[in-house]
């Protein structure tokens, strides 16, 4: 069945733009998220992707064309029904490489923090679980991506394809009652914390049956069933408040620990700081856990940020920083799980940066023009799932025919989500006053 | 009858409910060893102890974020501001994190939280540690702000912001520390979100807050000898606000000068204005004035902070005028 094009809500007020060229002529074949054409908005330039790979049937607009939200702009021949393309292979990935993930050069040459050293392999259950979540996370979050584009998910939304192993290895070494804050790229933690699929699809799709009863959306993903205390849309807010949850455990000798998540990029906010300060004065059992993807943005991190390793930073605080590769899922375990050995042993704070990168650009609007040549497919090479996978199957615990139903399964799964998120009703309108205050 | 000191009745009330609840908790910059900048809290880390009462470093994003995390994880925390003119400093955490923290999780989670600020000029502080921040903080729905005006309304009111499970900010005029007032033994924990008629009268209707408040008394006795008889409303709840308790006066009174210890641009007697004009026009038979600082700073010489402040003669005059007009 043919498959529309339509022009994607590009955020901020945007509701129309104008379509400067095509990139993809009818006949040729096209493939999922390939860029079709580009449209010219008020924000930026942006690549309209492919919903489907198949055949490019027909332009329905032409170079020039002001063309609004949700008008169909082309037609694609889907050949995923005819079962050549995303039931064999959904997700694409590269085998590992042994090269050290890409790194731009430093302008400043300083001390580089603590590389960790060993990794603990998880058991075979944990190892099979954390892929399983790695798995559930690249395919939501390409999912999401296109109910994106098809105006199902509004407003923006952050990706965290390629930052899958930094949840998942991070998930596997807490337990039961541990604490989380996040970032606006949160998916992959709630994903990896055993959040409901259908609740945060449900959320993001601003329905009634949403995690947060549709109020906050992809950016403020929260379920405190299970620890996450909510993503968050400013920059470095979360820090504080995770240590918060940390003096309650502390007061309360609850024996947990607290996380918060950040990028490089908030490691130059105040909040960043007074979090690190207050924790260390304070012995409080909270790990932060940077996840260094490059980028804040549209900046690389080395125009903004004047130190080798964020890990560095610890040593400003009085507390252990060290430098884990964030694509392997086993390496972010293993420093999480010492850091909360050591934080529930009332030994303090610890700062973690995972080494990562995001495939996508920042948010939906952007195409990231400002990576350099050959980044990305250096870094696809030490793809986390593929490096997770390798393992598995090096250790005799999995075969590609395992792989395969694994696969599906998460399919099956994301699959049903979005059907039934896309059957629940929209809040009620009187919804809006409510939870403003608890009452009572 | 117990008279104390409305810096008395703080500590009082703090003292009272961390007896009665292990899980509130105390702690901002200079509270514990030192007992408070202004000596508000002494004795409160002898009697609680270094775990339940905590000096903090001059953090304020920090203080306010970290009481926000203890809230939303079981604990009932008080959270000092020293000045609230540090407000703006931990603006993100009040206004983007504490105040919405309920809603967009969709009520996963109950937030009791108590923020304590000391605030209000007349004292020589100069231009950053003089100001009033009720207006800006009323801007965002999910937080209440109370700012009580005597020793029994502190202890009553800020007992009921530590028992309420949403967030409070309990905003403490320096002016009013030395103030002496009866709190009885007895006193409940109040419920927020009621304004209070301080004194009665026929003839306008004066509201106003804290040092205006005592302001506009001592101008309400002053104009009885002119035969001039003002009832005075102490706002007591900014958010919410009790505009009932306001138009029921002003439909007896007819007039109503409101007094601000604060700039005119989109301060909080704009909306009790507005409020009166929506809903009790017909009863006005003059329009409401507002009585504050104008467009002015509070500058650091006597002269220029006496002129900028409403005073007792400026009130007077004002509510002359108006019942001439």
């Amino acid at each position: 069945m043919p498959s529309d094009v339509v022009m994607p809500n590009l955020g901020f007020d945007t509701q129309n733009g104008r379509l400067i060229e095509w990139l993809k002529q009818p006949g040729e074949t096209v493939r999922k998220g390939e860029a079709l054409a580009v449209i010219e908005s008020d924000k930026a330039n942006v690549e309209l992707e492919a919903v489907a790979a198949g055949v490019l049937l027909e332009h329905i607009a032409k170079p020039g064309d002001e063309v609004v939200v949700g008008a169909v702009l082309a037609r694609i021949d889907d050949i995923r029904d005819q079962k050549s393309e995303s039931a064999a292979k959904p997700v694409s990935i590269a085998a590992p490489g042994t090269s050290q993930p890409y790194q731009r050069p430093r302008k400043t040459a300083t001390a580089s923090a603590a590389r960790l050293e060993g990794i603990m392999p998880l058991l075979p259950a944990a190892r099979q679980k954390a892929l399983q979540h790695m798995l559930a996370i690249r395919l939501a979050e390409e999912k999401i991506q296109e109910l994106f584009l098809l105006n199902l998910i509004r407003g923006t939304t952050h990706l965290a394809i390629g930052q899958e192993a930094c949840a998942v290895g991070t998930a596997a070494a807490l337990r039961p009652g541990d604490q989380v804050t996040c970032t606006y790229r949160g998916h992959h933690h709630a994903i990896a914390l055993g959040m409901s699929l259908r609740a945060m699809i449900a959320e993001m799709m601003g329905k009634a049956a949403g995690a947060c009863k549709g109020k906050g959306g992809s950016m403020h993903m929260t379920d405190a069933t299970i620890g996450l205390l909510g993503a968050n849309a400013i920059v470095g807010a979360q820090l504080p408040i995770a240590l918060g949850a940390a003096l309650t455990a502390q007061i309360k000798r609850t024996g947990t620990v607290a996380v918060a998540f950040f990028g490089e990029g908030a490691s130059n906010i105040g909040a960043f700081h007074e979090a690190l300060n207050m924790a260390a004065v304070w012995t409080l059992p909270v790990l932060f856990i940077c996840e260094n993807n490059l980028y804040g943005e549209y900046s690389v991190w080395s125009k903004t940020t004047p130190v080798q390793d964020i890990a560095e930073r610890a040593a400003a605080y009085a507390m252990p920083g060290i430098v884990v590769d964030g694509q392997d899922a086993e390496a972010v375990y293993t420093a999480v799980k010492s850091a909360g050995d050591r934080a529930r042993a009332g030994e303090g704070p610890s700062l973690i940066e995972c080494k990562t990168y995001r495939y996508r650009g920042h948010s939906r609007t952007d195409t990231a023009p400002y990576r350099l040549a050959g980044e990305l497919d250096a870094w696809l090479q030490r793809d986390p799932i593929a490096v997770l996978k390798a393992k598995m199957i090096e250790d005799g615990q999995l075969d590609e025919v395992e792989f395969a139903e694994m696969q599906h399964a998460a399919e099956v799964a994301v699959v049903d989500a979005v059907e039934w998120a896309q059957a629940q009703p929209y809040p009620s309108t009187e919804s809006l006053y409510e939870d403003v205050f608890y009452e009572g | 009858m117990a008279e104390i000191t409305y810096r008395e009745a703080v500590c009082k009330a703090l003292a009272d409910e961390m007896a009665l609840d292990p899980d509130v908790v105390f702690f901002g910059e200079d509270v514990a060893e030192a007992g408070g900048v202004f000596k508000v809290t002494p004795g409160l880390y002898e009697r609680f102890g270094p775990a339940r009462v905590r000096d903090t470093p001059i953090s304020e994003q920090a203080i306010i974020g970290m009481a926000l995390g203890t809230a939303i994880t079981g604990l009932r925390p008080v959270a000092e501001l020293m000045f609230a003119d540090f407000v703006p400093v931990a603006l993100d955490q009040i206004a983007n994190q504490v105040a919405k923290y309920r809603y967009m999780s969709g009520g996963q989670f109950i937030v009791p939280l108590t923020i304590r600020a000391a605030q209000g000029g007349g004292n020589g502080f100069g231009t950053q540690h003089s100001q009033c921040a009720e207006s800006w903080l009323m801007s965002f729905p999910g937080l209440k702000v109370v700012s009580p005006s005597t020793p029994v309304d502190m202890y009553g009111l800020l007992r009921g912001a530590i028992r309420e499970n949403n967030p409070v900010v309990v905003l403490e005029h320096k002016g009013l520390y030395n103030l002496k007032g009866d709190v009885p033994e007895d006193t409940p924990a109040m419920a927020l979100g009621e304004a209070r008629v301080v004194r009665s009268g026929g003839h306008i209707t004066v509201v106003a807050s804290q040092l205006m408040l005592h302001r506009s008394l001592e101008a309400a006795a002053l104009l009885m000898t002119e035969g001039i008889e003002c009832e005075v409303i102490d706002v007591r709840s900014f958010a919410p606000l009790d505009i009932r308790t306001i138009l029921r006066s002003v439909k007896k009174t007819h007039r109503m000068v409101i007094v601000e210890e604060a700039p005119h641009g989109a301060g909080w007697g704009g909306d009790i204005a507005s409020l009166a004009v929506d809903e009790g026009l017909f009863w006005l038979e003059c329009p409401v004035r507002r009585i504050n600082m104008g467009n002015a700073l509070i500058a650091y010489s006597p002269p220029l902070e006496d002129a900028a402040l409403p005073n007792v003669e400026r009130i007077c005059q004002s509510i002359r005028d108006v019942m001439a007009s």
